[in-house]
């Protein structure tokens, strides 16, 4: 094999983990603070990219300007979400799960009447193909692992360093230590089903211009999410951070090197082996 | 209270005299239920509306125009659409919807051979008169099945045909579908005419339906250097992508989907530059290809009702108003009936492209595909341009030698 097909294999390989982190973070937190298993997390992803296209092509604004109200709106609609029907079923497993995914219908419903049934796409912001020791990639996805590290360190700052932060981790640890200690269970529900849709609507938006997006793209990713939150731990960010990269790395050298099927199976594999010899996940807590 | 205790009894049996003497209940409305399965969400609503939106124009215009007069009763069309969303369960559920509930005895769908193959048996059993769209032949023993647009070896053959053409210089191929049965059957059709056309398959690959991200198995498919990569059943979004991905990645021969062609989309997901030179079978243009008053009229509307033409639409159109040359010829809307006037040799039907018929016997043993012709475009800087249209008589040279015969 040649060296430029490797480096290939290895730069595609963190494309699709830093895209799966992205968005995964957000589902993992959601899921750690509410113990939510949200099943409308990829309608986020997909209200994130159709607030891109609806903010930077049919309202002309600056990209960068409608990716920040793509979160923002995304956000605010969870977090509305959150008050009207999750609330009531928190630390409920199956009603919640019900209750997301019936959510989720509704947003591919609203997308429908919204924006139309054709796969859509954004015009490209960042033009171009850069080559690195012969292996090339566009500068588009570049930029969106670099936006998706930023806002992934960012996050991690707020959560580490941040009174909220610091509120948000004791919830995820102990919700009824937290509230002890005056800790708003509420606010932080709040404020983490908001961050999450933020974070999966970043991911939209940054992807918008790379893929194609419809109303329905949501169930798949979703799916891929929960592989990646269950495989590093559930509750884990950093264990969901190391999901998301070997998941990558796996797609991307077993799909170039055998085939696509096979990238599957050998995720299914590793997901099994993995949770059988650690069914707290990867760096997950028993 | 006494006085509506002594009138119920009366009142009762007025009620049931209005109810059972003819001429004194409201007449029944002569309507025949046309049923419509396709995938109208998901990623293939880009093939599934237009044939919902074809078939109510068609219908509409059929009610405008006087309905159809059978036995001397005068019967509308109404539609009745059931969203398969390209999944055979979800598929067999509307079907089953349709012909048990709605009990329609006509039925255009399902998009997809594999789809198809699980449902023909349903609507050969009831009796339905069942217009399907995919890529795979009839077979001898089919009855109520019909081919209401092209097959795979129809436009497969003609699109690889029409590339050889047009690049004398390709040997080589790699061809990649998707890992779905419909994409199974579709590699098969390719491998056919790839074989019959002298070309090398280089490398033979399925992708997951739903990926979008084509890096990695470009990546494969790149090393090998293919004179052209041939996707199969992808739809239009997935195809454009493909496109853009291939050329990032530095590719610069031409990509060919036979299937999944749509101008439109392809010049908003790739971008002219990328689509320079990229070969369309069948078109989104009926107003720019019109060869027929009727299809630039139908066309003109379809535009002006819906706002976007659409590819493969009118072929939809068309499949209403052969029910309709059918029935009248029949003198009945029993599907039974219709399908022996339609088996007759010799019976044409009108569509927007002129007279058609059913076609195929030569080759599969049974007259199953409308004899439409198929126009053949490339996209010239940024716009679409129409280089010819191939007719039944011209396809058929084409069809024997991906046959092989």
């Amino acid at each position: 094999m040649e060296l430029s097909t490797f480096l290939q294999m290895f730069v595609n390989g963190t494309m699709i983990g830093s895209q799966l982190a992205l968005f995964a973070t957000g589902l993992t937190l959601v899921y750690g603070i509410m113990l939510i298993i949200n099943f409308a997390h990829g309608e986020l992803y997909m209200l994130g990219a159709f607030a891109v296209f609806f903010f930077a092509e049919q309202l002309g604004l600056n990209y960068f300007l409608s990716l920040i109200l793509a979160m923002i709106v995304v956000g605010l609609i969870a977090i509305a979400a959150e008050r009207i029907f999750f609330k009531p079923l928190r630390g409920q497993h199956i009603p919640s799960f019900v209750m997301s995914c019936g959510l989720a219908f509704m947003f591919q419903v609203a997308a429908v009447l919204v924006f139309g049934i054709k796969d859509k796409a954004i015009d490209s912001v960042f033009p171009g193909v850069v080559n690195i020791l012969g292996a090339s990639v566009s500068v588009e996805r570049l930029m969106v692992s670099l936006i998706s590290a930023v806002l992934i360190i960012g996050f991690y700052i707020f959560l580490l360093r941040s009174r909220y932060g610091r509120a948000m981790r004791a919830v995820m640890q102990d919700p009824d230590a937290a509230a002890l200690q005056g800790v708003s269970i509420n606010q932080v529900c709040s404020l983490g089903i908001g961050i999450g849709a933020a974070l999966a609507a970043a991911a939209g938006g940054l992807l918008a211009p790379v893929f194609i997006f419809n109303p329905w793209i949501g169930p798949v990713l979703t799916w891929e999410g929960f592989i990646v939150v269950c495989l590093g731990g559930k509750t884990s960010l950093p264990g969901t951070l190391l999901a998301a990269f070997i998941l990558g790395y796996i797609k991307s050298f077993v799909t170039t090197l055998v085939d696509p099927v096979a990238a599957l199976m050998c995720e299914a594999a590793i997901l099994g082996i993995i949770l059988t010899l650690r069914p707290q996940g990867l760096l997950g807590h028993e | 209270m006494a006085l509506i205790k002594k009138l119920l009894p009366l009142l009762v049996v007025v009620a049931l005299i209005i109810a059972i003497i003819p001429g004194c209940a409201a007449k029944p409305p002569e309507v025949v239920q046309i049923g419509i399965a396709q995938p109208v969400s998901g990623g293939w609503a880009a093939w599934g509306v237009p044939v919902d939106r074809g078939a109510r124009l068609a219908i509409d215009d059929v009610n405008a125009a006087g309905g159809i007069i059978v036995g001397g009763k005068t019967y509308t069309l109404e539609a009745v659409t059931e969203d398969t969303e390209a999944d055979s369960a979800i598929a067999m559920a509307a079907f089953k919807k349709l012909i048990y509930d709605h009990e329609v005895g006509y039925l255009l769908g399902p998009m997809s051979s594999a789809i198809n193959a699980i449902v023909q048996p349903l609507c050969e059993a009831n009796e339905v008169l069942q217009l399907f769209h995919g890529s795979f032949p009839p077979t001898s023993d089919d009855y109520y099945n019909f081919r209401g647009t092209l097959i795979g070896e129809q436009y497969g053959s003609a699109a690889y045909a029409i590339l050889l053409q047009l690049n004398p210089e390709i040997k080589t191929v790699a061809l990649l579908n998707r890992d779905e049965e419909g994409g199974w059957i579709n590699q098969e059709v390719a491998r056919n005419v790839c074989n019959a056309l002298g070309l090398e398959i280089v490398l033979d690959e399925f992708i997951d339906p739903y990926e979008e991200d084509f890096y990695p198995i470009l990546t494969k498919i790149l090393p090998t250097n293919p004179d052209f990569i041939g996707m199969g059943m992808i739809a239009p979004g997935y195809h454009a992508l493909l496109v853009k991905q291939a050329r990032e990645l530095g590719y610069t021969k031409p990509l060919l989907a036979p299937t999944g062609s749509d101008t439109a989309i392809m010049l908003d997901i790739a971008g002219a530059e990328a689509s320079e030179g990229m070969i369309a079978v069948g078109t989104a243009d009926y107003i720019g290809l019109a060869t027929t008053p009727l299809m630039k009229d139908v066309g003109e509307r379809y535009l002006a009702r819906y706002g976007t033409q659409d590819a493969w639409s009118l072929e939809y159109y068309n499949n209403i108003l052969y029910i309709k040359a059918g029935m009248e010829a029949a003198d009945s809307i029993d599907p039974t009936e219709v399908v022996k006037v339609w088996r007759t040799p010799g019976f044409t039907m009108p569509s927007v492209y002129g007279d058609v018929r059913w076609v195929g016997e030569e080759f599969w043993g049974i007259n199953s595909i409308a004899s439409c012709p198929l126009p053949y475009a490339q996209i010239q800087s940024g716009k679409e341009v129409v280089l010819g249209i191939l007719t039944w008589e011209d396809m058929k040279p084409l069809i024997s030698a991906a046959l092989g015969e």
